[in-house]
């Protein structure tokens, strides 16, 4: 989607945004800003395929006066995570945006005098149906602490951002894949097995038989419906199961 | 000198981004004789009106002399759409953590130093940047299709294979699907075993993420 089409879309239409706060996935959020110690986390989707008033589809745990203020101040064509964000797959350091003008400035002073973090991170998402979105994340913390926490979470919001952007689409009628589970033990030797150990290494790390891990291995292989164990690795990965 | 970037409306990198083409179109239509659609000297496909994320290697004249492209596969996939088959029946390659990287080109023309292992130096550092584009995004790993002469030069450029599964017929190449891990490990690896710094590459990422 180019930029325009963007713009156009959440500038022109600020009496249409799809504000959504089913308590249950604001929770999921919620619970995320506390398990991270956040000060805030957004949820941006663009073109999902789901029925609704508008095309942009908004879930956040900022406050009512930010997001109206942030609307009603049309901050979404000057917001660099936007203008940066939406044609883009890598994350986002908010400190590496461009703050050259002086409503991007004042963009961030007001951000934070409602209760935004100084440092954020913004998690580009793209779907199989061609939809867009955001997940991005706030908190307060000096340069020094925020590169080591960035570093530490980043795999982690990869997933809570796509797992996130998946629920919020299968809540609205998208089905999108079928649940399989794995045992503690099948998801250890698959985690192990996927940091290129042998079985027999692996083994001797959980203090258990080789044929054990081959046994839960194997398991493993057929829950995920794959014929060897690199496969099973990559077939985990994929659903966020290790 | 490396280059990482994606489209935007501006146009700016109009110049590099047909510079691209133009070196695809040679290398994969001319060179290698794949079934690829070249529209005035430009080999361009579907995966590039989706914003993929472009990584070049510029020579002084920002003439594009190496590049791949890389899309999450969480989105359209070239693996998914086209190369199926490279995989087991009923597998399908779709993480947060997993890109695919497409149209790995590098300009033979333009390339005469050769290292010990026999890849030049521009070879090293686009895979290098590969990985390390990968751990800067806090991925597990690259999916990438590739046919067995690739596969060769990936290997002895240091760089970790593990195949999906055995190579299988495409328009008469044997092409195979691999993961490939993305750790700092892997990085440093790499710029060793192609004796490249890792200076050039660290810079590039401040317009991303101060990685």
């Amino acid at each position: 989607m180019l930029h325009s089409d963007l713009f156009s879309e959440l500038a022109g239409n600020n009496e249409g945004y799809f504000i959504d706060n089913p308590n249950d996935d604001l929770s999921v959020l919620k619970a995320l800003k506390d398990k991270f110690s956040l000060n805030h986390i957004a949820y941006l989707g663009i073109n999902l395929p789901i029925k609704s008033d508008s095309s942009t589809y908004i879930m956040t745990t900022y406050s009512s006066e930010w997001v109206e203020r942030y609307v009603t101040q049309n901050y979404v064509k000057i917001d660099p995570v936007i203008n940066y964000g939406f044609q883009g797959i890598m994350p986002i350091d908010w400190k590496s945006l461009p703050k050259n003008s002086k409503k991007v400035v004042q963009l961030f002073a007001e951000a934070k005098e409602h209760g935004l973090g100084n440092q954020g991170l913004s998690i580009p998402i793209r779907g199989v149906h061609g939809e867009t979105a955001m997940f991005s994340v706030n908190v307060d913390m000096s340069d020094k602490d925020w590169l080591h926490f960035r570093k530490q979470i980043i795999r982690e919001l990869q997933i809570h951002a796509y797992n996130f952007h998946t629920k919020i689409l299968e809540n609205n009628g998208v089905q999108n894949f079928k649940k399989i589970s794995l045992s503690d033990r099948e998801k250890e030797c698959l985690l192990w097995a996927s940091k290129g150990k042998t079985a027999w290494e692996i083994a001797s790390i959980l203090g258990i038989k080789t044929t054990t891990v081959n046994f839960f291995l194997e398991h493993s292989r057929s829950k995920l419906d794959v014929l060897n164990t690199t496969q099973a690795v990559a077939k985990a990965i994929r659903y966020a199961l290790i | 000198m490396l280059r990482i970037f994606h489209k935007d409306e501006t146009n700016t990198n109009k110049k590099i981004l047909n510079s691209m083409y133009a070196l695809r179109a040679r290398v994969f239509g001319e060179r290698l004789k794949w079934q690829v659609e070249i529209t005035d000297g430009y080999e361009k496909d579907y995966f590039d009106e989706i914003d993929p994320l472009y990584v070049v290697y510029l020579d002084a004249n920002e003439n594009v002399i190496a590049t791949f492209r890389l899309l999450p596969t969480t989105g359209p996939t070239m693996l998914r759409d086209i190369f199926s088959r490279c995989l087991p029946s009923g597998m399908d390659i779709k993480s947060p953590l997993i890109w695919e990287s497409t149209r790995f080109a590098v300009d033979s023309e333009f390339v005469k130093n050769y290292g010990d292992n026999g890849l030049s130096r521009i070879t090293g550092e686009m895979l290098s940047a590969l990985i390390q584009i990968g751990v800067s995004a806090g991925l597990t790993h690259i999916v990438t299709v590739i046919d067995v002469r690739m596969e060769k030069i990936l290997l002895r450029a240091g760089c970790p294979v593990d195949r999906l599964a055995d190579p299988v017929d495409y328009g008469g190449t044997k092409t195979l699907a691999i993961l490939m891990e993305c750790t700092e490990e892997w990085v440093s690896l790499i710029q060793q075993k192609n004796k490249i710094g890792i200076s050039c590459v660290n810079e590039q990422y401040k317009t991303l993420i101060a990685a």
